[in-house]
């Protein structure tokens, strides 16, 4: 990407922002809506957990203060995917169904950046506080201080973990350009979400480990930031994961663009 | 009563076209019973005991509940009655010759029975997959007082979430609380931890809520626990049925004059 496409998708991005915030002022009441929504699932988890370790040390070698952190990442890398593309990119398979998938193609910008970024919701702002409060909390009560090097890597794989998190969002619904519903694929996708969220990764043996790291890679998403804050994380696994994210984004792009390859434009 | 028998009939045959909803509802128990096996699997390690389970009635425990909770088919009602009221169909119910209440009542009744063969298929291939030591009570009291208690927790969660759904005449949109409700619902219900594992305080309040007795209370009683709760069981749900057997119609017919009756 050249530095003038760049500057070009940014201020589209911007404008996008802008159109959108408008329109959620119109709807006041549901504006925090998706805040208090998530809030109460990720609070309700530091609950469970709380109770879990209050009968048991540790899972899996993990302390509380280290679940915690898991938790929290869980909810900020949740957070940015609700702020930034989730509303728009669960609209990809009513488009190609009914058609008005054609509007964006028209567009001298890319289609897929358009529908990702068109529906920011700045309601769910408050839910990064959330996240970095639980996780604040988690390293209070864990016995280790991170370094400023841990705090940089653990920043990287949160942000390549929300890119991760994009392109399986992405991937999923693109299947609606070769298939009728796409529902029950979501619905396999929330179940996912779930017990990668209630379950880390170092929970995770043998096929399970296999599925949920490198087939659904679900299990990687909060697990890897933590084990980068807490020094558990090898140098190669660094790679490794940072290798799986770059295959899931190529794959995605494949996908977008062998699925708008097929698109038939049912409304013309 | 042939009305209804014959609404349960249509509401069975209808869940017959969604017949891959089943399956990925089975799915979902899967995803539940996957969770625990997964992570008292890694909690259980090098241990015994936790809370006095051991690890393979800890499973037993979330196969039993998983399976006793999707059989509360209820939670759909408030969802369905927010939709239909702002766009309107609500209309449809108050000019049929059949109350609200029971409409929805028997419609729950007939998914849950489509529903109940695959659950049971869902929970049970996990013993079979797993293959651990399944731990359920031969005491023919407990799994009387547990069938008991259970028929008056899923008839109690169908008036709760017809009672919701009565709300948005009122405020009009209550998706959102719907879903913290959920949330809320999952952790007090005991469908993701053994309520055991709270502070005593914590239960102690909890047993004067319903919550307590749809899904929870049951499936301890299956696994031979908790016998003495019993009466105090069964008098608890009887107030919560008593009190929004009450409360449901009063406030159907305070609140249906607001109806706007949007897109007739």
């Amino acid at each position: 990407m050249t530095a003038q496409s760049l500057s070009k998708n940014m201020r589209i991005f911007f404008m996008l922002l802008k159109l959108r915030f408008a329109r959620l002022t119109e709807f006041r009441l549901s504006f925090f809506g998706p805040f208090f929504v998530d809030s109460s699932l990720f609070i309700i988890q530091v609950l469970i957990f709380k109770t879990i370790y209050a009968n048991v040390d540790s899972i899996g070698g993990w302390g509380q203060g280290q679940m915690l952190i898991f938790i929290g990442t869980f909810s900020l890398i949740n957070a940015l995917n609700m702020i930034l593309y989730f509303f728009g990119v669960i609209t990809i398979p009513d488009k190609v169904k009914n058609g008005s998938l054609d509007l964006y193609l028209t567009k001298p910008v890319s289609p897929l950046f358009r529908i990702s970024f068109e529906s920011i919701d700045p309601g769910s702002l408050p839910l990064l506080l959330t996240s970095f409060a639980i996780i604040g909390y988690g390293v209070s009560v864990s016995a280790f201080i991170p370094s400023m090097s841990q705090i940089i890597l653990y920043t990287y794989f949160v942000i390549i973990m929300t890119i991760l998190w994009y392109d399986m969002e992405v991937i999923l619904r693109s299947l609606s350009f070769f298939i009728i519903s796409v529902d029950n694929i979501t619905k396999i996708e929330a179940a996912c979400l779930e017990l990668s969220f209630t379950v880390p990764g170092i929970a995770l043996r043998g096929f399970f480990k296999l599925l949920f790291y490198f087939i659904l890679p679900y299990g990687i998403m909060a697990t890897i930031p933590v084990q980068a804050l807490s020094g558990s994380l090898s140098l190669s696994g660094a790679f490794l994961f940072s290798g799986v994210v770059l295959v899931f984004t190529l794959i995605t792009a494949l996908l977008w663009k062998t699925g708008l390859r097929h698109y038939n434009s049912a409304s013309s | 009563m042939k009305k209804y028998v014959e609404l349960i009939k249509i509401n069975l045959k209808t869940q017959l076209i969604w017949r891959t909803d089943a399956f990925f509802s089975m799915i979902s128990v899967c995803a539940k019973m996957l969770f625990a096996y997964l992570l008292w699997g890694i909690i259980f390690e090098g241990k015994e005991t936790v809370a006095g389970f051991s690890y393979s009635m800890m499973i037993s425990y979330y196969v039993l509940n998983s399976f006793l909770s999707s059989m509360d088919m209820s939670g759909s009602i408030s969802y369905e009655m927010d939709d239909k009221i702002r766009n309107g169909s609500f209309s449809k119910y108050m000019i049929i010759p059949v109350l609200p209440q029971a409409y929805f009542l028997c419609q729950t009744i007939g998914k849950a029975l489509f529903y109940v063969l695959f659950t049971f298929t869902a929970s049970f291939i996990w013993i079979f997959i797993f293959k651990f030591d399944f731990f359920i009570t031969g005491n023919a009291y407990n799994v009387f007082s547990a069938l008991g208690i259970l028929l008056l927790g899923y008839f109690f969660m169908q008036q709760f979430h017809y009672y919701l759904g009565l709300l948005t005449f009122k405020f009009k949109n209550i998706f959102l609380f719907l879903m913290i409700k959920d949330n809320i619902f999952s952790l007090i219900s005991g469908a993701v931890i053994p309520l055991v594992l709270l502070p005593q305080e914590v239960i102690s309040v909890f047993k004067y809520l319903p919550f307590y007795y749809i899904s929870y209370l049951p499936t301890m009683l299956l696994l031979g626990r908790n016998t003495e709760e019993v009466p105090q069981a069964l008098v608890t749900m009887l107030v919560w049925v008593i009190l929004f057997a009450i409360l449901n119609p009063s406030t159907y017919k305070y609140y249906r004059t607001k109806f706007e009756g949007a897109g007739i």
